[in-house]
C-alpha cells in the first residue's frame, strides 16, 4: 500500500511537473490536490490524481496563459525528417531546456502520452478537450521539441 | 504508435523526476493524519446521532406521559375518575356565581338544577358557614359547586349532584390527586364530594 501511493505520489508530481515545468510549483500544486482528494476521500488513483492536479493549475495559471490551440489540418507532417538517432546522446538539461520551451498544455499532452502511455482519446477525456485539439498539441510539442534541440546543439557546434 | 528515440529520452526524463523521502514522508502523514480525523469525525457523527435519537425518544416518551397522566384513563374506577374531577375543579378556584349564605337562596337561584340543594347531615356540626355556589358537572351529570368556610376562616368545596343509577352503588370514599383530598357520600338520593388542600 504505501509502495503504491508513493508511486501514485510521484506521478502526480511528474504530472505536476509537465504543467509548470517548475519542481517547487509542481510540489505545492500536487501537495493542494493531494489534500483535496484527501479531504474529499476520493479514490487513490492516478485519474483522480490528475484530474485535481490539473484544475489546480488551471485555478492559479488561467486558461488565457496556456498555449492556444490550432486545428489538426493547419498541422504540417514533416516530423519524419528528423533522425532520431540524431537524440541518443541528449543531455538532460538540453532535454529541460527544450522542455521549458513547450507550452504547458503541450507538455502535459507529450508527458501523459509519453510517459503514462496514454492514447489521444484517453487524454482528450481526461483534459476535456476534442481528441483534434490533443492531436494537434502532441505534434507541435515533438516538432518544437526537435526544432529547439537541433538548434541547440548547432550552437555547441559552433 | 512506435516509440521513437525522442520519446524514450522523454519518458526516461521525466521518469527520474521523483519526489524526496521527506516530501513523501510528509504527504504519507497528511493522510494518516486525515484518516484519524475521518475515524474521529465518523465516531463523532455516531455519536451525535445517537445523542439526538435519545433525546427525541426523551421527548416523545415526555409528551405520551403527560397525554396518558392529563387525561382520565378508561380504566379508572368510577371513585378515581370522580376525585379526580372534582380535584381538577377544585383547583380552577372559580369565582361562585351565586352568592348567599343559605341552602334555601341558592335553590331559588339556581333553578337550572333538577334536584333541591340540602346542607348534609355529615357536615352539621362542622361549622361551615355558606358563602355562594356555581354550577359545575359531575361525570357529565349537571352540579352545584358550593363554597364553604369553616370558623377558621377555611374554605372548602362542596360538591353536590343528584344520585344517579350510575353514582348509586358508589360507597363512601376517601382519595387524594393533586394535593387534594376528595371525601365522598351519600344522602338522601343526593351524591356529595368534599374536596380541601392542606
Amino acid at each position: 500500500m504505501t509502495q503504491e501511493i508513493t508511486e501514485l505520489l510521484n506521478s502526480g508530481y511528474r504530472y505536476a511537473n509537465s504543467l509548470t515545468h517548475h519542481s517547487a510549483k509542481a510540489e505545492d500544486i500536487l501537495q493542494d490536490a493531494w489534500v483535496a482528494v484527501l479531504h474529499a476521500d476520493g479514490p487513490k488513483t492516478k485519474a483522480y490524481l490528475f484530474s485535481a492536479i490539473r484544475s489546480r493549475f488551471i485555478n492559479q495559471y488561467r486558461r488565457d496563459q496556456l498555449v492556444p490551440i490550432i486545428p489538426i489540418d493547419e498541422m504540417d507532417n514533416d516530423h519524419a525528417a528528423y533522425d532520431e538517432k540524431y537524440f541518443d546522446h541528449l543531455e538532460y538539461a538540453q532535454l529541460e531546456k527544450a522542455l521549458e520551451s513547450l507550452r504547458s498544455l503541450e507538455r502535459e499532452a507529450l508527458f501523459l502520452a509519453v510517459v503514462e502511455g496514454y492514447t489521444a482519446e484517453e487524454i482528450s477525456k481526461l483534459t476535456d478537450q476534442p481528441r483534434g485539439s490533443v492531436l494537434s498539441l502532441l505534434h507541435r510539442a515533438k516538432k518544437k521539441l526537435r526544432t529547439h534541440l537541433t538548434n541547440l546543439d548547432k550552437e555547441a557546434l559552433a | 504508435m512506435k516509440p521513437s528515440t525522442l520519446d524514450q529520452k522523454v519518458k526516461d526524463h521525466y521518469q527520474q523526476q521523483k519526489l524526496s523521502a521527506h516530501k513523501i514522508q510528509h504527504l504519507m502523514e497528511m493522510q494518516s493524519l486525515q484518516s484519524e480525523k475521518d475515524e474521529t469525525r465518523s465516531w463523532r457523527q455516531r455519536w451525535e446521532k445517537q445523542r439526538r435519537l435519545s433525546i427525541a425518544a426523551l421527548f416523545m416518551i415526555c409528551i405520551l406521559g403527560g397525554i396518558v397522566f392529563s387525561t382520565p384513563s378508561p380504566f379508572d374506577s368510577l371513585q378515581t375518575r370522580i376525585s379526580k374531577e372534582i380535584a381538577m375543579n377544585h383547583n380552577k378556584h372559580y369565582e361562585v356565581d351565586f352568592v348567599s349564605n343559605s341552602f334555601s337562596q341558592l335553590n331559588a337561584k339556581m333553578h337550572k338544577l333538577d334536584f333541591n340543594l340540602a346542607f348534609p347531615k355529615k357536615l352539621l356540626n362542622s361549622g361551615y358557614k355558606v358563602l355562594g355556589a356555581r354550577y359545575c358537572s359531575i361525570q357529565g351529570g349537571i352540579a352545584s359547586q358550593v363554597k364553604l368556610q369553616n370558623s377558621l376562616g377555611k374554605t372548602v368545596t362542596l360538591y353536590i349532584t343528584q344520585l344517579t343509577k350510575e353514582l348509586k352503588p358508589l360507597d363512601s370514599f376517601l382519595q387524594q390527586h393533586d394535593k387534594v383530598t376528595i371525601n365522598t357520600w351519600k344522602e338522601n338520593e343526593l351524591f356529595f364530594g368534599l374536596a380541601e388542600t392542606p
